[in-house]
């Protein structure tokens, strides 16, 4: 942990030069009976390598399909409507279908939610990574002391057990700790990892979490974590992203939007998982996430947002810099 | 408005529609369309080919064809309906009760419906229709019986699987009788599964209707169906005379592929997951909480 | 009082033509609940909870052992007997939208309870369906609504309303934040505490979640492998005695990135594997993961002992 903060206090001004992932503008859209569902909604994103970022959303906020959109995976109808997207200056939007697939993998992994409908049912974990590994063109022999060595990197304790056995004979955190060893065994510089906790047990969760911690520091990879879990993205993040509506309303360190955060959201967030409230109850947000499709004018945060005014219901509040923080409100906590 | 309802809709169902709906409007307007009597014999013009007045010839006693059609549907159609409906209803309350309570109640009730299931069915219709003897009512009601096994066992298979969701423990829990559970619940959530054996069923029990009426026990031949109609000509196809059995045949052909398509789509429609908007993930949220929040939001 | 004594419930785990594995879901389970009070019950997935919160209210019949309600037997019940013995006691079930009827309005959904047991004329129906409503914070215009056009707030909610609709004197709340937001989960637990007042509930209230466990319940029984190994009072939980409770404590320090050699305690090998591809052993359960376990532990299964008055701990060594 010490080291990687101090990883992290290197020149700001690298880190905008060597961006692993940029993102500028991402709108993804879908088109739905009720009318257009914008899900991404100009999203800016830069993220240097060896970051862990926190994409951190209520359900419906576009987090998900950011996470799928970097990865050039967009299920139809949707589509990208407009923006770029860049992952080691290679753009992903250009790229056929086909280069895609094998880019997938090598350059960019994802986990998923749900580590059950990760691995096939009816083959072995071991002969599964030994696919993954011998698709991109390594041979079986080398490709199966690889996965040992992830088998092992990610903590089993017998590594020559969980090669011969099928998913449904492990644990969920322990078919999510294979899958990851799977994904990590390709050496991707990017990693997705879309609510790889909420199917697991608090034991397994922080298991899981150091995990993707370790990874990054052996492996340099940068790490994109979504999550609905604000007290997740507290344990391991270097940066969170809150996503509201489709945009990113505020994005900066974890420290500083943790413990100020500036936009509204993002407080209301933190409020209702503080579980030592003084007033004896949970801070909650009153009402309901806006529906995509029916955006109301002005913020889209602002019929649930105590500090709003006449101007924020007008009015798209612009992206600006607030507590070192990049927060898109009219009327920041400062 | 019809036409509304059409749109979006996939081909082959909007084929079948069409096809269904032609067939009832002919069959319901027959006096309108034809001038010939279906039963009286003309032995002056037996064996017409398909044109010059009879459209689509006469039989072996010079009977129009094109009229028997029309009203030979009303019967096939009535006996393939009605007996369905009767099958239907009865297999689907079998089922769902053998499937929900269980145990040797199930056991037996399915042993039952496997015993009937191993008899030959025409052998079972030959039989109860010679006791009851001739006749449409009991004609409908003896294929109504015969074959009601396959809806019992498939809808069977649903409430075994329906009744570990929990909505189903949530009823138990909150006291339903299982009488109500089987028809609020259980059977709302199989009519996909019921929707698809009933239509295959309907072009089951027309070819039984067939069958029974060409072995002398349905329908008397001079009675126009369908099934007789195909079964009556079957030895003028040896005298060159291949219209008798062919336009009774494609009028069954037509039916029964018009009403599986809709059956399958049917399926479609009814499947509880399809209401669920696959387009927008997240929920349509029309109805918003209302103006008291809970206590301990600070406000 | 609500009162489990000595559940028992065993599954038979069917491989194919191959073996019959026996899983003891429930083992030897006891615990009784005052009214006004709200128990909590943590453990990790495959540890019988769930099964437990089922023989609570009826809806699995138990092996063994007896489940008592105000002195009644509900294991026993049949019949007229066991429909009264149901409005005393109700179960939410995890995801809300599994538990509702996706058919029918939710009209229809918070009616049905009131069907079964009295006979409403139509108007009065209604209007104690639209109070329950508001007592969950719901606009009265959902009664028109499916379950799949509620978000998963609102449809917790409505199950809520449903299970309160024939004021049960328990509530059985299997996990029901889990498939809850975040930020929803906070509204749900604020809803809990208020409910709990207006209807003078009790609650058993499941969850792996020790946050909110913390958070509502005044009294914790920790399960592990079909057993509890500790039931103690809230304010007692960090000084926790059984070692597996002091694990699940640690796991929340450590996510919350409160500790500082979190990375090196959560790689420790084999640490999550506890509860999971688990050899059976004649003694206790938790043996294998313990670090404080001998051969004793591992021959010998601990009962639970009072140590102060509602606290027991199931423990050879840290007694």
């Amino acid at each position: 942990m010490v080291l990687a903060l101090s990883k992290q206090q290197e020149p700001a001004n690298d880190i905008r030069l060597e961006a692993l992932l940029s993102i500028s503008g991402l709108t993804v859209c879908f088109p739905t009976p009720r009318g257009l569902c914008r899900a991404v909604r100009d999203l800016d994103l830069q993220l240097a390598s060896g970051t862990i970022l926190a994409l951190v959303g209520e359900s419906g906020s576009g987090k998900s399909v950011t996470g799928k959109a970097i990865l050039g995976l967009v299920e139809p109808p949707g589509y990208f409507a407009s923006g770029e997207i860049a992952v080691a200056g290679e753009s992903v939007l250009s790229k056929t279908p086909e280069n895609l697939r094998l880019w997938r993998g090598v350059k960019a992994g994802i986990i998923f939610q749900d580590p059950a409908s990760s691995f096939d049912q009816v083959f072995t974990i071991g002969a599964q990574m030994v696919e993954a590994l011998t698709a991109h063109g390594v041979d079986v022999g080398s490709a199966r002391r690889e996965t040992l060595k992830w088998l092992d990197g990610v903590g089993f304790r017998d590594p020559e057990r969980i090669i011969s056995s099928y998913p449904f004979e492990l644990s969920g955190g322990m078919r999510q700790r294979a899958y990851i060893a799977m994904v990590m065994s390709l050496r991707p510089s990017l990693i997705i990892a879309d609510e790889p906790t909420t199917a697991l047990d608090m034991l397994a969760q922080s298991r899981l979490l150091a995990l993707l911690q370790q990874m990054r520091q052996t492996t340099s990879c940068s790490i994109i974590l979504i999550t609905h879990d604000l007290g997740l993205a507290a344990g391991i993040a270097d940066e969170v992203l809150v996503m509201y509506a489709g945009q990113a309303v505020e994005h900066g360190e974890a420290r500083n939007v943790l413990s100020q955060p500036a936009h509204p959201y993002t407080r209301a967030l933190i409020g209702s998982v503080n579980w030592n409230n003084p007033r004896g109850g949970l801070a909650t947000i009153p009402g309901q996430p806006p529906v995509l499709s029916d955006l109301p004018p002005g913020c889209a945060f602002a019929p649930r947002c105590s500090e709003a005014v006449a101007l924020c219901k007008q009015e798209e509040p612009p992206d600006r810099l607030q507590t070192g923080a990049i927060c898109r409100c009219h009327r920041p906590f400062i | 408005m019809i036409l509304d309802q059409m749109r979006g809709r996939p081909l082959a169902v909007k084929i079948s529609l069409i096809a269904l709906g032609l067939i009832i409007a002919m069959i319901l307007l027959a006096p309108l369309l034809t001038p010939y009597d279906p039963i009286t014999v003309d032995l002056a013009h037996v064996f017409q080919t398909p044109g010059t007045g009879h459209l689509m010839g006469t039989d072996s006693v010079g009977r129009d064809i094109f009229c028997r059609l029309l009203y030979g549907g009303r019967v096939s159609l009535l006996v393939g309906v009605l007996s369905m409906i009767i099958s239907t209803v009865f297999g689907s309350f079998y089922g769902a009760l053998s499937g929900y309570l269980g145990g040797s109640l199930d056991a037996l009730l399915m042993r039952v419906a496997d015993a009937m299931l191993a008899l030959p069915n025409m052998l079972l219709m030959l039989v109860i229709q010679a006791i009851a003897g001739p006749g449409v009512f009991n004609l409908i009601v003896v294929i109504g019986l015969t074959s009601w096994m396959q809806t019992a066992r498939m809808v069977r298979a649903e409430v075994l699987s329906l009744k570990e969701r929990d909505f189903i423990k949530a009823s138990m829990l909150l006291g339903t009788p299982w009488r109500r559970i089987i028809t609020r619940h259980l059977l709302p959530h199989s009519l996909p599964t019921i929707a698809v054996v009933t239509t295959v069923g309907v072009g089951h029990s027309i070819m039984s209707e067939a069958s029974l009426s060409f072995l002398g026990l349905g329908i008397p031949p001079f009675k126009p169906s369908w099934g007789n109609m195909l079964m009556g000509g079957q030895n003028s196809i040896m005298m060159g005379a291949w219209w008798i059995s062919l336009f009774p045949g494609l009028a069954i052909v037509m039916t029964v592929l018009s009403i599986i398509y809709l059956g399958d789509y049917l399926q479609l429609v009814l499947n509880p997951r399809r209401i669920v908007d696959p387009a927008t993930e997240q929920r349509s949220v029309m109805y918003g909480i209302g103006s008291i929040e809970t206590a301990g939001t600070g406000k | 009082m609500l009162k489990a004594c000595d559940l028992h419930k065993t599954y038979c785990q069917r491989s194919f033509l191959i073996k019959h594995d026996l899983v003891k879901a429930v083992d030897g389970v006891s615990l009784s609940v005052m009214p006004g009070q709200t128990f909590g019950l943590i453990g990790e997935t495959g540890c019988g909870k769930s099964t437990l919160a089922r023989l609570m209210v009826g809806l699995e019949h138990p092996d063994a052992g007896m489940v008592l309600i105000d002195e009644s037997r509900l294991d026993r019940a049949k019949g007229r007997q066991l429909r009264d013995v149901r409005k005393k006691i109700q179960l939410v079930f995890q995801d809300p939208y599994l538990a509702m009827d996706s058919r029918i309005t939710i009209w229809q959904i918070m009616k049905e309870p009131l069907d079964n047991f009295f006979q409403f004329s139509e108007q009065d129906e209604q209007d104690r369906v639209a109070s329950f409503l508001i007592d969950v914070g719901l606009d009265t215009s959902v009664m028109k609504a499916y379950t799949h056009e509620l978000s998963g707030g609102q449809r917790q909610r409505v199950a809520l309303a449903r299970s309160l609709t024939l004021l049960p004197k328990y509530l059985v709340l299997d996990e029901p934040l889990a498939s809850l937001d975040v930020s929803v989960q906070a509204q749900i637990l604020n809803l809990l505490v208020n409910l709990k007042e207006r209807f003078e509930l009790t609650y058993i209230f499941i969850s792996h979640d020790l946050n909110a466990v913390q958070h509502l319940c005044d009294t914790i029984a920790v399960m592990f492998f079909g057993k509890i190994v500790e039931v103690l009072p809230r304010f007692e939980l960090s000084r926790a005695v059984h070692p597996y409770t002091n694990m699940l404590l640690e796991s929340l320090e450590r996510r919350e990135g409160q500790r500082e050699d979190w990375l090196e305690q959560a790689l420790a090998k084999g640490h999550e594997e506890a509860g999971q591809n688990h050899d059976e052993t004649p003694g206790c359960s938790f043996a294998q993961y313990c670090s404080y376990a001998d051969m004793y532990c591992s021959a010998n299964i601990p009962a639970l002992k009072q140590i102060k008055d509602g606290w027991q701990v199931a423990c050879w060594k840290k007694l």
